[in-house]
């Protein structure tokens, strides 16, 4: 038997396919873009696997499979293929560094990859709302979540200014990057000093040095937002720690009163 | 807060970062840190978006020309609601999703209540929509969910405007035509409101002679038939008394089943409202009985508009009134009460202002994610209903507590919640025994106050009953004793009305079956009660629709007239 309201609306189907809200189908262009634009990917990359004398046919089909494995990750796909690729096909060399080719081909890299994730946000099935992990989507109803996979906007063209800012973001991405790999160049004297390969001390300080500037921006932006929060929320906080700190006594004195309650035998 | 997408992008960007600086490899190193970089740009702008710019938004909300925190509807009248979000600062946001929370007695066509758009500067944005009210009741509307998303699809969060404005939905009436015969059949026509009835009274209609007997007023001696008879003969006037019409109102739980609009208990107020409006316009008195398993309240019997009114109101209240039986905290009312606060409150389930304490067990992450939840779940209904800051921890482990809390924020959410967490045919919710106990306290004390010839309209929610129906019959005799009439409606659950088993051609053979089965208990229940009932000549209709009117409007004119049926002549 069929629920009754709000359940019905969680439940009926079809129902959600008759709002105005109806995300398009995956028929829509910018889809069908990336779909033509993984299998050029996977060739590639294919062909690059080639090279070091893998039968071809082998690596295509893995590669169509991966794509097919791999389709609702989006633009993750074309990042996994773009390092695959780097990886394979470059060269180790320690005391190389970055130049101003380096610096075209990564933004035009980050260009691809700012670009596909903001036209494939048009498309539904390939929406990152509409892959939201199946624990938190079953507690979800149906009909939010048909509202969340709708999360796109409808237009799929750059206005001139938010072309201007995804250049703005595509610079400072590389440019910080750059500026963050230079500054932490390799030390020849690690395995001396720090009992570390220099590559392996390399990525040890990267690392901190990338923790210590989210965890600084992070408390900054906490303590603006602190002050901004609402009084029940403050409330609900405080709350929540008070509660927090006396947990396992109040359980306890709970699971006491409610064993007391329990008829015995 | 971080979409998939994002978090596939930042899983790659660590791997590829670490990868490409370990095997000295720049090109990958510099590309993969890009992308962290990239993200936490991101992720800076849209937390300045979402933690700083969305709380300086006010939320206006404008209601049939009002922005009164209180107001009226009417059942079936549209309602114009225009929202306005103005921003206290310039800012600019590229793209959010808005939706004015509604509760489900408020019914938006092709949901307008939901749009999506874009702020720039301090220009406010403003959409309307039009809502219809389904049921009588009370509504909130609560305030605005804002969702937001960056334009790369990376992050996502929501936010919820407060703007609560409480509406009280008044029920509509049906008019409803009579076969009220319009000729003039009497001589002299009493005053509206005033029906002869053919008993012996005080009006001014003459019934019949009869012999004088000792006692009869001197001027009530028909002269000249007495001199023809040559007996004293005595005029015997018609009785001209009002009609009054007791409507009898289940409000148990029983009836609060099904969507908006189609609850027995909508059906029934639905139909009191409208035979309330024919019979007061015809200037006979209406009075109100609401009850449910242990209380009951009346209204006495009144006239006029301001009486119409007050009845109206009594109304509301008696569909307003819940008390939802004691149920024990199911996986789907916890399931709901989760969902329904996500989406009215999501700020209180926020990770960072709802926190968890350390806790070592469970392991198994569902079990932790189930936990998790029930101690946010108790710490927002502390918060929202009130309680001391140990009741959150008390709520975490004692289901009993938890379940009524959870129950209290489905009903005033506004939602339709109680199939499945409450099953209809369940005992809880159908306590007989006290129903009845109710009705014929509420019945004996109507007939007591009132006087001959009163109309009782029982509307009752019977078609679940499998029981005896000598406790019905009681009260039906009781009340034809003193010569009332008496009609019974019962309202048809919601779940058979729409949907045909051929028009579910979707459905699955179980589901079908069971659907089946439920038409045929229905329907053999029905034809029962209806054996039963008109044997003891209680008109009885089980649809509370314009029928249902007709019948209790015809069954008034009867009691008007004085007649036993309508084919019958005075």
């Amino acid at each position: 038997m069929k629920p009754e309201g709000v359940l019905r609306r969680i439940s009926d189907s079809n129902r959600e396919t008759k709002t105005a809200h109806r995300p398009p189908n995956d028929e829509s262009e910018p889809a069908f873009f990336y779909a033509i634009a993984m299998a050029a990917g996977a060739t590639a990359t294919a062909m690059l696997f080639t090279r070091g004398g893998v039968s071809l046919l082998l690596f295509f089909a893995v590669s169509l499979g991966a794509l097919v494995v791999l389709r609702r990750w989006t633009v993750g796909v074309i990042l996994l293929l773009v390092q695959a690729a780097l990886l394979v096909g470059q060269r180790q060399d320690l005391m190389h560094r970055a130049s101003i080719s380096d610096l075209i081909l990564a933004s035009a890299i980050m260009t691809l990859l700012v670009a596909a994730s903001r036209f494939l946000v048009i498309a539904p099935e390939l929406s990152p709302v509409a892959d939201l992990s199946e624990a938190t989507r079953r507690y979800i109803p149906r009909r939010l979540r048909g509202t969340l996979s709708s999360l796109v906007r409808r237009d799929g063209h750059f206005c001139p200014a938010e072309r201007f800012t995804a250049a703005l973001r595509i610079l400072l991405a590389v440019g910080g990057a750059a500026f963050l790999l230079r500054s932490i160049p390799v030390n020849p004297y690690a395995l001396d000093e720090a009992w570390l390969i220099p590559s392996g001390l390399r990525v040890i300080s990267l690392g901190i040095l990338l923790l210590a500037i989210f965890l600084v921006t992070d408390f900054l932006l906490d303590v603006m937002t602190w002050r901004r929060i609402s009084l029940i929320e403050a409330r609900v906080f405080l709350r929540s720690v008070l509660t927090s700190w006396c947990d396992r006594e109040l359980r306890a004195i709970n699971r006491h009163d409610l064993n007391q309650r329990r008829p015995r035998r | 807060m971080l979409t998939p997408r994002g978090h596939f992008l930042l899983i790659l960007g660590i791997v590829g970062t670490g990868v490409g600086v370990f095997n000295a490899q720049e090109l990958l190193a510099l590309t993969s840190l890009s992308v962290l970089v990239w993200l936490f740009f991101e992720w800076v702008l849209f937390r300045w978006r979402a933690d700083i710019q969305l709380r300086g938004f006010v939320c206006e909300r404008t209601v049939n020309g009002s922005q009164a925190p209180i107001g009226r509807f009417w059942t079936m009248r549209t309602v114009r609601v225009s929202v306005r979000i103005i921003p206290k600062s310039a800012m600019r946001i590229p793209w959010l999703l808005l939706e004015d929370v509604l509760p489900e007695s408020l019914e938006c066509a092709d949901e307008k209540n939901l749009v999506d758009g874009h702020l720039q500067g301090e220009e406010p944005f403003e959409f309307q929509y039009t809502a219809t009210p389904l049921g009588a009741g009370a509504v909130t509307l609560t305030g605005v969910t804002v969702r937001f998303s960056d334009l790369q699809g990376l992050f996502t969060t929501q936010r919820f405007l407060p703007c609560r404005q409480s509406y009280r939905i008044l029920p509509t009436c049906i008019d409803v035509e009579t076969n009220r015969q319009m000729t003039k059949q009497v001589n002299s026509l009493p005053p509206p409101g005033i029906h002869r009835i053919q008993r012996a009274g005080m009006g001014s209609e003459l019934l019949e002679l009869r012999e004088y007997i000792p006692g009869d007023p001197p001027k009530s001696i028909a002269w000249k038939v007495s001199a023809k008879r040559d007996v004293l003969m005595t005029r015997q006037y018609e009785s001209e008394v009002p009609v009054r019409t007791t409507l009898f109102v289940d409000a148990s739980f029983g009836t609060r089943f099904g969507a908006f609009g189609m609850r027995p208990i909508d059906q029934i107020i639905l139909v009191a409202a409208s035979i309330a409006r024919s019979t007061i316009s015809l200037r006979d008195p209406v009075g109100l009985v609401w009850f449910d398993n242990a209380h009951s309240k009346s209204i006495p019997a009144g006239l006029g508009e301001r009486h119409f009114y007050r009845l109206l109101d009594e109304l509301t209240k008696c569909a307003e009134a819940t008390s939802p039986p004691m149920a024990r905290l199911s996986e789907p009312l916890l399931n709901y009460t989760w969902s329904a606060l996500q989406d009215r409150r999501p700020e209180l389930l926020h990770p960072r202002t709802n926190q968890i304490p350390f806790r070592l067990f469970p392991v198994r992450p569902h079990l932790r994610f189930l936990m998790q939840r029930r101690t946010r779940l108790a710490a927002a209904l502390t918060e929202l209903y009130g309680l001391p800051a140990s009741a959150s921890a008390r709520l975490q482990q004692d289901d009993l507590q938890l379940a009524p809390l959870c129950q209290k924020f489905l009903a005033e959410s506004g939602l339709a919640w109680t199939w499945p967490v409450v099953e209809r045919r369940g005992r809880e919710v159908h306590d007989w025994d006290a129903r009845f106990d109710t009705l014929t306290a509420a019945v004996t004390n109507a007939i007591a106050r009132g006087r001959d010839n009163e109309l009782f309209v029982l509307m009752l929610d019977m078609v679940d009953y499998t029981g005896s129906l000598e406790r019905l019959k009681q009260i039906v005799r009781l009340a034809r004793a003193r010569h009332h009439r008496v009609v019974l409606i019962c309202p048809w659950p919601d779940e058979n009305t729409n949907s045909t088993p051929e028009s579910s051609s979707k459905k699955d053979e179980i589901e079908l079956l069971v659907e089946r089965a439920e038409r045929a208990r229905l329907s053999a229940a029905t034809k029962r009660l209806k054996r039963e009932l008109r044997r003891m000549g209680v008109p009885v209709s089980f649809m509370a629709n314009r029928r249902a009117i007709q019948l209790t409007l015809i069954e008034a004119d009867l009691a008007r007239s004085g007649r036993s049926a309508t084919g019958a002549r005075r």
